[in-house]
């Protein structure tokens, strides 16, 4: 699994893509999941969608569904060498929070 | 009812919002052919049209794969230019942009603007190809003006093309300076 050691920040489209994928799903329902997610505050076009997920299909981090009920759309899945990812994210991520929250929390809050 | 117009665009976000406040006045574009603009009468602000240049003639099993996936999202593809593709998407299903994110933004103008540079070397190349015959023929037949003017032209046009391209590398340029600190 070379692609988990990967040490670098996803984009915010691309964590909340990984994050929908928990479970199955297609093109229209990772727009809504985010949107949903975020409350509103992501809006994934369709077109960036699109590139994001041929992206994560080349490095393995999802796989494609093989749904036979209604081919037209395509749903997809997260795999385990994305859940490593999503992990390592999430750690950097609790890392920011952490050194943000230590040197402004005092004033911020 | 049906309505022609003919106009030039040269910008396609000026032409994606002539589009949409064409739409937004009940006048709902649905066919295209060189600066020829069909519209349909239907309901006022009933759908928001957005452009796109693919990376393959629509035809191609690549641009038919993306074309489709939009499908399953509520975007239809109205027409079709060269690479250029019309889509449009009905308002009450939420705000339609093809892209979010600055990498994908630039990726996008980065397209366009290869697109227009083709245009621009096209025309110079086949420019200066007929301004070389003209000095070449000159010294022993005599001067050929038909291949002058034509040379001419085609460098005003080769200028013209550049000048189309210039404020897309503008923006460009101010998009991946952006990337730099933020994504979206």
């Amino acid at each position: 699994m070379p692609e988990s050691t990967e040490r670098g920040a996803l984009t915010e489209a691309v964590f909340y893509i990984l994050l929908s994928l928990f479970a199955p799903m297609h093109g229209y329902g990772i727009m809504q999941n985010v949107s949903k997610l975020s409350n509103g505050r992501v809006i994934l076009g369709a077109g960036t969608l699109y590139g994001a997920i041929n992206t994560l299909l080349e490095k393995g981090w999802i796989r494609s569904v093989i749904n036979d009920a209604d081919s037209r759309k395509k749903e997809y899945i997260i795999t385990e060498i994305g859940k490593v990812a999503v992990e390592n994210e999430l750690s950097r991520l609790q890392e920011l929070l952490r050194n943000g929250n230590a040197i402004l929390g005092g004033q911020m809050l | 009812m049906k309505r022609v117009i003919w106009r030039p665009y040269w910008n396609y976000e000026k032409e994606e919002k002539w589009l949409n406040e064409m739409a937004a006045r009940g006048w709902l574009f649905t066919d295209y052919s060189w600066c020829r603009y069909v519209f349909q009468e239907g309901r006022e602000g009933e759908f928001v049209y957005r452009i796109e240049l693919l990376e393959n003639l629509p035809t191609h099993p690549e641009s038919q794969k993306y074309l489709h996936f939009l499908e399953g999202t509520g975007i239809e593809c109205v027409a079709s230019y060269l690479k250029w593709v019309y889509l449009r998407k009905k308002s009450a299903d939420g705000p339609f942009d093809i892209y979010t994110d600055l990498e994908s933004r630039i990726a996008h103008h980065r397209r366009i603007l290869k697109y227009w540079r083709f245009f621009t070397w096209l025309e110079l190349i086949v420019g200066f190809i007929n301004l070389t015959l003209v000095i070449i023929v000159w010294f022993d037949e005599g001067f050929l003006s038909n291949n002058l003017w034509m040379g001419i032209l085609l460098i005003a046009f080769g200028f013209m093309f550049a000048a189309i391209g210039a404020p897309v590398k503008k923006q460009l340029k101010r998009w991946i300076k952006e990337k730099q600190i933020r994504e979206s």
